[in-house]
């Protein structure tokens, strides 16, 4: 045992509550080192004058306003805590209901396509660029001879009535 | 505990008795103003009442008191809403060891004993500077060591430390006060207990 060891073990030695081993170590020590027994015996009055102060009793109204201010207190148990025992509970009830209620108020099909839905339109609308892509090159054809300017500078023939067009 | 928590107003009551002078002592010891520790004391009882549905009996319910007196008082001195109360060896009060009000001397009131009032007063005066002098952990320590009586495990819990920072903390303090009281640690009053320190 050393002086350094003393900061763990003087407090506990005074206090009666060191094993017997450790006690005897603690003792050994003292009777050894003049300035740990004199540190100790100072310790021992101080702890003598810390008793010296006085025990304070509450004022009698202390009481009186922890009881008023314990019944200011919310029960918590209206309808509402007993319906929802748990927070997590509560705010996976909302988040559900909120979820139904969105789900809800979608529009349905029937009043936002009042035609056909949206699927029906992605179909027509992929034969219509499937028949585009078909006639692709007769498009391309009469694009070149409309504007072929040698064919610009011919007569205009005025057009046959539909009637005496050749049958083909 | 448990039965409060189970909703039994009776045993809060018990609570109440029986920690109500424990709490306002160290709470005053702490901020240094009656009026204030039982302001601070109603607060820690109505913390307990709002945390019963939560308690879980892992520690003594003294540990877990203390923790929350301690933080408590520690709070409202950091925040310095609470004035330190300072008394002046000028301006002597008397301090009625019944009740622990402190007043201020009246002349009416002098007697013989008088100049014992007023050595005894300078010596507490002088005992409550010294602790406010402590740092405000090692001041904790010991007050909960010395006053309430609690063991070193729940002291040390109550501040976050080990049991061995908590033997080192104490002495450290009883150096302190040992430095701060040497004008009455050399000149004890009266018969100086022998033995704990507790």
């Amino acid at each position: 045992m050393n002086c350094a060891r003393m900061d763990k073990r003087l407090i506990p030695y005074l206090d009666g509550r060191l094993s017997d081993r450790k006690r005897r170590g603690v003792e050994a020590h003292l009777a050894a080192c003049a300035a740990c027994w004199l540190r100790a015996d100072e310790f021992r009055a101080v702890a003598g004058l810390l008793g010296e102060l006085p025990q304070i009793e509450p004022s009698g109204a202390f009481d009186a306003r922890v009881r008023t201010r314990v019944a200011a207190e919310p029960q918590g148990q209206g309808w509402w805590a007993w319906l929802m025992p748990s927070p997590r509970v509560a705010l996976a009830a909302t988040l559900l209901t909120i979820l139904v209620v969105w789900v809800g108020s979608r529009p349905t099909d029937k009043d936002t396509y009042p035609h056909g839905t949206p699927a029906t339109a992605t179909v027509q609308s992929q034969d219509d660029d499937f028949q585009m892509i078909k006639d692709l090159p007769v498009l391309e054809d009469y694009d070149v001879l409309a504007n072929f300017e040698p064919l610009s500078s011919l007569p205009q023939q005025p057009e046959q009535p539909a009637a005496e067009s050749p049958q083909m | 505990m448990l039965d409060v928590k189970a909703g039994d107003a009776q045993s809060f009551e018990l609570l109440l008795q029986r920690y109500r002078t424990p709490l306002v002592n160290f709470l005053c010891r702490m901020v240094r103003d009656r009026a204030q520790a039982e302001d601070l004391a109603q607060d820690v009882f109505l913390r307990v009442y709002r945390a019963r549905k939560d308690y879980v009996p892992s520690a003594k319910f003294t540990t877990w008191l203390f923790r929350i007196a301690t933080n408590v008082a520690l709070n409202a001195v950091r925040d310095g809403r609470y004035r330190q109360m300072e008394i002046s060896i000028d301006q002597p009060v008397i301090v009625d060891a019944e009740d622990g009000d402190e007043r201020f001397l009246d002349p009416v009131d002098q007697h013989p004993d008088i100049e014992q009032h007023l050595v005894e007063e300078a010596r507490r005066a002088m005992i409550r500077r010294a602790i406010d002098k402590l740092p405000e952990k090692q001041r904790v320590a010991v007050l909960l060591h010395k006053y309430q009586g609690l063991d070193y495990n729940e002291i040390g819990k109550i501040l976050k430390c080990s049991e061995s920072a908590l033997k080192s903390l104490l002495f450290r303090a009883y150096e302190v006060l040992r430095v701060e009281l040497a004008p009455l640690v050399a000149q004890p009053h009266g018969q100086v207990q022998k033995g704990s320190v507790q």
